[in-house]
């Protein structure tokens, strides 16, 4: 009886998440609320979140996560594992709808198909990405919520025996799934980039630099190398996420400081150049944390090297993205107000 | 011999109850991967530390395998060099303006709204346009913007009035100086077959910023190294229309106007059909601003 419960349960959450879309896709198509749906920025966070749980666990992983959601029964470890997942998945999905906010903003930036107005308002529908982001991140909260309090609640002593094996080096490092979700992410991207600018004959510069800006990659990156190896040894990994986010926002300050100099004096090529260094600051950081740090502190994780991410890491993780969005609320209304005259 | 024994059995319990097999689960796992990855390390020890670097490569291409340039590459000083480097290459390209599209697209938005906003605070304006022969319209306009609302145009042909548009405060009027007729408008849709078509987008500075906010899709912003003017592209879809607009970037405010037609399909150059040349001093003479009487019974005007 029980265990035919258990079987139906994968369904009832299947028929769930089925009612909700249904619900989801009628207010779309109402039309009553087409001033918040961005779809470009909906398919981003959808395609971002999946991708990036697969570059983080395999198939059978998810699988087993999808399982003790719906109330599977299952080990100690097992149940660590999944909670594991649900944690990153929601992790990833605020992390997307962020990043899609900023890749929507760079191409509403560099793509004008109607005056300024219409660039203006396509840069304010690009933070309806965010939206989607916390809301499904909000979703996959929940089995990590219920996962953690099953944790609490469960005995230690009924926990089996689990034989510590260390992790055979290059078994299960390169999996399929690895590969395909980073693919698939970068596939995402550059959609988004290459979408808008499909059949037009002439560009002056490629999507590719729109959102690679040398100066932020390079000092982003050799940045976070620096800090890395600054902590060095084995937190040096653990340290990947932190050290992207502080090397983001140093850049992302530094661009301010440019763009205020620039306002200054009435130099509006500085000042531009500021705002570029600031979004391709907090772009190149937010990229390094999703693709680098955070899959690799989810695999420190499953393998039992470390319990949890760090309250630093998860600082990072949570805080940058809303630092990300601050910044570009504030080189929006950079861009939209005239320079006065001296 | 005897009295040991039971001691020994002593002991044992004793030894049974201190360290009772009751570890929690966690500690025990963490306790078993210490005691394993040690067994690990001295099992093999000849080879390098077991480096974050060294473990990221053993996963790209399994253990042993590591040429000479990637144990260079992955090196620690090597990588502090790197990071170095990379942050000075980034940070003195930043410096020196490096060209990037975003950043051009910022740079032609910002202008494009500070022009827009300085022609809405623009005063007294004046701006000779050429139609070019081929228009078919034998006409050159004289556009004067007098004062907020008020704005004159004067067809000329050979130095000649032929025609004035006065527009004071949303009221249309046409004076024909051939015929010294005068006719009034209702609005300035009811003028789009007239004489004065050519030269509807610019009638005002506000029509002229509102084309801009709204009608005209920017293409891209170009500025000459060290020059104060820069010029702007525009597209109107509209009417098939490529305008280049050149602003004094002192002032930002535009110096001159072309209108070309769209050239697409045909590979050629766009063909220019009319150019206006914007002077924003005061003028020097009132007399030519002064709203003519008939007009000025109606109440219209100042």
């Amino acid at each position: 009886m029980s265990t035919e419960k258990n079987g139906k349960r994968p369904y009832l959450l299947l028929f769930r998440i089925l009612v909700l879309a249904v619900l989801v896709a009628a207010i779309v198509l109402s039309g009553k609320f087409s001033g918040f749906v961005n779809v470009r920025g909906l398919l981003f966070v959808l395609i971002g979140s999946v991708t990036l749980a697969l570059a983080s666990f395999s198939f059978p992983e998810i699988g087993a996560a999808f399982k003790h959601a719906a109330g599977a029964p299952g080990d100690r470890g097992e149940i660590r594992k999944s909670l594991a997942f649900w944690e990153a998945a929601a992790r990833n999905a605020w992390m997307s709808g962020v990043m899609g906010t900023i890749l929507n903003f760079i191409v509403a930036l560099c793509t004008m198909s109607g005056g300024i107005a219409d660039v203006a308002t396509r840069m304010a529908q690009s933070f309806l990405a965010t939206v989607y982001g916390t809301v499904l991140a909000v979703i996959c909260a929940v089995p990590a919520w219920k996962l953690g309090e099953m944790l609490r609640l469960k005995p230690a002593g009924n926990v089996p025996y689990i034989e510590a094996k260390p992790h055979p080096a290059g078994a299960g490092s390169l999996r399929f799934e690895y590969v395909l979700g980073y693919l698939l992410f970068l596939v995402a991207v550059s959609w988004t980039a290459f979408k808008p600018v499909l059949g037009i004959a002439y560009l002056k510069f490629s999507p590719f630099d729109w959102i690679i800006y040398w100066p932020s990659l390079l000092v982003v990156l050799g940045g976070t190398i620096a800090l890395v190896l600054f902590v060095g040894g084995d937190a040096a990994g653990r340290m990947l996420t932190p050290a992207f986010a502080i090397t983001g926002l140093i850049g992302s300050l530094m661009g301010f400081i440019q763009a205020l100099l620039g306002i200054a004096g009435r130099i509006i090529s500085t000042v531009s150049a500021g705002i570029t260094f600031v979004i391709a600051s907090c772009f190149m950081a937010m990229l390094g944390m999703m693709l680098v740090g955070a899959p690799w502190e989810d695999r420190l994780v499953k393998r039992g090297r470390m319990d949890k991410p760090s309250a630093l890491s998860r600082a990072a993780v949570y805080g940058f993205p809303i630092l990300a969005l601050i910044f570009l609320v504030v080189a929006l209304i950079l861009v939209i107000t005239p320079m006065k005259k001296g | 011999m005897k009295k040991e024994k039971p001691l020994a059995v002593d002991v044992d319990g004793l030894l049974k109850n201190a360290l009772d097999d009751n570890l929690p689960a966690e500690a025990e796992r963490r306790m078993q991967r210490r005691l394993a990855e040690f067994r690990e390390r001295i099992e093999r020890p000849g080879q390098e530390p077991d480096t974050s670097a060294a473990r990221f490569w053993r996963k790209l291409f399994g253990p042993g395998y590591r040429p000479a340039v990637v144990r260079w590459i992955f090196n620690k000083q090597s990588l502090a060099f790197l990071s170095i480097f990379m942050l000075a290459v980034g940070g003195f390209l930043q410096a020196t303006g490096h060209r990037s599209a975003l950043a051009e697209s910022l740079t032609g938005l910002r202008t494009s709204v500070t022009v827009a906003d300085s022609l809405r605070q623009s005063g007294f304006m004046e701006c000779r346009v050429q139609m070019a022969a081929k228009e078919g319209v034998p006409s050159d306009y004289v556009i004067r913007w007098v004062q907020p609302g008020m704005t004159r145009v004067d067809v000329q042909r050979a130095g000649e009035v032929r025609a004035t548009l006065w527009i004071t405060n949303g009221d249309v009027a046409v004076i024909d100086h051939l015929k010294n007729m005068s006719q009034k408008f209702a609005s300035l849709e009811q003028l789009k077959d007239s004489v004065f078509q050519p030269v509807l987008a610019f009638l005002s500075p506000a029509v002229l910023a509102e084309n801009m906010d709204q009608r005209w899709q920017l293409e891209r912003f170009e500025q000459e190294t060290g020059s104060h003017q820069g010029t702007f592209t525009f597209t109107n879809h509209e009417k098939g229309s490529v305008i280049k607009m050149t602003v004094d970037l002192d002032t930002f405010l535009p110096v001159q106007i072309s209108r070309s037609r769209l050239g697409a399909g045909k590979g050629g150059p766009a063909e220019e059909v009319m150019r206006l040349d914007f002077t924003w001093n005061q003028p020097e003479s009132t007399q030519s601003l002064i709203l003519p009487e008939t007009l000025r019974k109606n109440g219209s005007g100042q």
